[in-house]
């Protein structure tokens, strides 16, 4: 008799996180194309087009970009909060509250400089994300109460404060009653580095060098890594476990807000229920399928940003919604998929020994 | 079928000869983009009818996409996705998409915008359109006030927006006009499209003691609510709800774009095209109380056929109200 057993891979090829999502693309794309085929669609057409619009040109590249800074700001988010082996759910509503708190700001606040401005507005909304994660973190750290369950409810917390806000206190007067406060002023919008790539992707790598940083090579990132591997070490080693994850929440929540923060002053220009497309759960699934590596985000993140552009043009060569929606989802399954055979390998066992 | 097809093949080729050297419908493609599904048994739909209608009618080459949200961002990148293959005329059917139109059209003066249900438009290629659809919401408070025991009415309704509010009044004096004792009250979903928001919305207001359901909205939730207890409704955009809610449905007002489609397409093919806006009232067609079901009073009935022939006329005038909420509503434009 032989068993098979799933076992962890003790080295990991950094890239194949990359691999892995190139060899989820191809499956997409392959059950896609039948699934095309059986709509009476030419998939050859159809993903040429979508190639086309994603990063055909310097003007789709830059729009697809644009759409992965939220995602990866908030996914390096995640993996920093995931060093101590905790989860973040709450990316969703810390992309809200970055975008309140930068907003208060702005409403409060006479510009003298425009561009210092701009750095006060993304500062406050780090702030903002930090803010909102205070609550679980503080509830974590003194209580044990379980973080996955505190951070996801915050989200309806912040979604309902959005609400309120933007049909009452700060709703546009110019917007007829529909529910978005009122636009930030242009001299504060982030400015563009080409095309229409905004300075969030500089802000994004940067951030993804300093995460990568303080992770891998900082005293801070190896304290955080005993602290989430064993709480007996941390103590043998004279350190504060529950002060670094404290600490880790903080930051990981901020990246997050900032994420909201840039995503306002590039994007939206306007606190609204529109400014998060659900970034902050996708941000989950990129840190998730990039096994928490911020490289690893930076690039995944990338792809799916044009993954999402490619998606929403789908319909506009005939191809139904729901099925755009399926090869979406099948290109990330085969992603998960894949993630997981460069992960794992099967062994077999034998028991009659 | 196939004779219609021949038909109106033969009609095409004899308005394309007759006009000769203007362009021709060749030239032109146009891209509708949706907030819901084109199959959403509501607003979308009643726009996708439209659109078929269009291509039945000229032979234009259409292509839609649905579940676009009121995003900036979300309507440039479909748009874009259309002026890249080619198409130069553009629907945006939500009023959400309002500010990326604006601006698109200043990006892009090859191409046609049209934005049904905003306020803004240029001089050279954006235009809004609209219809006048508090005329048959008066219309249909007309039955909901005869058909109520409990004299409360419930009203599930998605933004604050004028547009809605001056529903919302003109239903109610509807209302007030057959049963003074009725009041109608106002639940606020803040989506368009959003089946859970809705059904919740109106279970609270069954459950409140109301006996009849209207609503601003695009799916046939409330409908469905009313159905499962025993309420009537009053459904709106079009009348597939009927089926899914036969013993609720009463009646609905109801849209029928296609007429307005052609016209505004063969204005842009024969170079008439102007950017004024349109607001279409019944007298055209665009807007109207689809048939009552037999559940509805005679007299009822008889009265809703003569205020329908007054309007249309014009000897009668509907109320336009948008500030606020006239008496006999509950509810706040303000929440």
């Amino acid at each position: 008799m032989n068993k098979y057993l799933l076992s962890k891979k003790i080295v990991i090829n950094e890239l194949s996180t990359f691999y892995s999502f190139l060899i989820g693309l191809s499956i997409g794309i392959g059950i896609g194309s039948i699934i095309l085929l059986t709509q009476g669609q030419n998939p050859i057409e159809v993903f040429s087009l979508m190639l086309r619009l994603s990063v055909g040109s310097v003007k789709s590249i830059s729009t697809s970009l644009n759409k992965a800074i939220p995602l990866i700001l908030a996914g390096l988010g995640i993996s920093i909060i995931n060093s101590v082996k905790l989860w973040n759910i709450g990316a969703e509503g810390q992309i809200f509250m970055g975008g309140i708190a930068l907003n208060f700001l702005y409403i409060n606040t006479e510009i003298s400089s425009p561009n210092l401005m701009i750095v006060y507005l993304l500062i406050t909304s780090f702030i903002g994300g930090a803010v909102c994660i205070l609550f679980p973190a503080i509830a974590k750290v003194l209580f044990g109460v379980n973080e996955i369950i505190t951070t996801l409810l915050f989200n309806y917390i912040i979604i309902g404060l959005t609400i309120y806000l933007v049909n009452g206190p700060w709703k546009d007067p110019g917007s007829l009653n529909f529910p978005a406060a009122t636009y930030v002023g242009k001299e504060v919008y982030l400015p563009t580095v080409f095309g229409r790539l905004s300075y969030g992707f500089i802000i994004c790598f940067l951030c993804t060098i300093g995460v990568h940083y303080l992770k891998e090579k900082s005293v801070f990132g190896y304290e955080l890594r005993i602290s989430g591997g064993s709480a007996l070490t941390a103590i043998y080693a004279g350190i504060n476990a529950k002060q670094k994850a404290f600490i880790a929440m903080l930051i990981g929540g901020g990246l997050a807000g900032l994420a909201g923060g840039v995503e306002l002053l590039s994007q939206t220009h306007r606190v609204s229920t529109g400014l998060s497309q659900g970034f902050g759960y996708t941000a989950i699934i990129v840190a998730a399928i990039t096994g928490m590596r911020p490289f690893g985000i930076f690039l995944v993140g990338s792809l799916f940003g044009a993954l999402t552009i490619g998606g929403s043009v789908i319909q506009t060569m005939g191809v139904s919604s729901y099925i755009a929606d399926v090869i979406q989802a099948t290109t990330l399954f085969g992603a998960l998929i894949a993630q997981f055979f460069f992960t794992y390998k099967i062994i077999k066992v034998s028991e009659d020994v | 079928m196939r004779r219609r097809w021949a038909v109106g093949l033969i009609l095409i080729s004899i308005l394309t000869m007759a006009c000769g050297g203007a362009a021709s419908v060749d030239e032109y493609k146009a891209a509708f983009v949706y907030v819901g599904p084109a199959d959403d048994g509501g607003w979308s739909q009643a726009h996708d009818v439209g659109r078929q209608y269009l291509v039945e009618q000229t032979g234009i080459q259409t292509e839609y996409t649905a579940l676009v949200p009121e995003d900036a961002t979300e309507f440039r990148t479909v748009a874009e996705a259309y002026i890249e293959q080619g198409y130069n005329i553009i629907f945006g059917t939500t009023f959400g998409y309002i500010d990326a139109m604006a601006e698109m059209a200043e990006e892009y003066p090859d191409v046609i915008f049209l934005h049904c249900s905003g306020y803004l438009n240029n001089d050279t290629n954006f235009a809004n359109y609209f219809g006048k659809m508090y005329q048959p919401r008066y219309l249909s408070g007309l039955a909901a006030g005869a058909m109520t025991d409990s004299n409360k009415i419930g009203y599930v309704a998605a933004f604050p927006i004028p547009e809605v509010i001056r529903g919302i009044n003109a239903f109610a004096a509807g209302v007030n006009e057959v049963n003074p004792d009725a009041t109608v009250e106002v639940v606020w979903t803040f989506t368009w499209f959003g089946p859970e928001a809705e059904t919740q919305a109106a279970n609270a207001l069954l459950e409140t003691g109301a006996d009849v359901l209207a609503q601003h909205q695009d799916s046939a939730a409330t409908g469905l609510a009313a159905e499962a207890a025993g309420a009537k409704w009053i459904s709106y955009n079009t009348a597939y709800g009927q089926d899914s809610a036969p013993e609720a449905f009463v009646t609905a007002p109801v849209w029928d774009w296609g007429p307005y489609y052609v016209d505004i397409v063969e204005s842009i093919i024969d170079g008439t095209f102007t950017t004024e806006s349109y607001w279409g009232g019944m007298e055209t067609g665009l807007v109207s109380l689809y048939d009552l079901s037999s559940d509805v009073p005679s007299e009822t009935a008889t009265l809703i056929a003569e205020k329908t022939e007054a309007i249309i006329n014009g000897t009668l005038e509907v109320a336009i109200v948008e500030e606020e909420f006239i008496s006999n509503v509950i509810g706040t434009v303000n929440p």
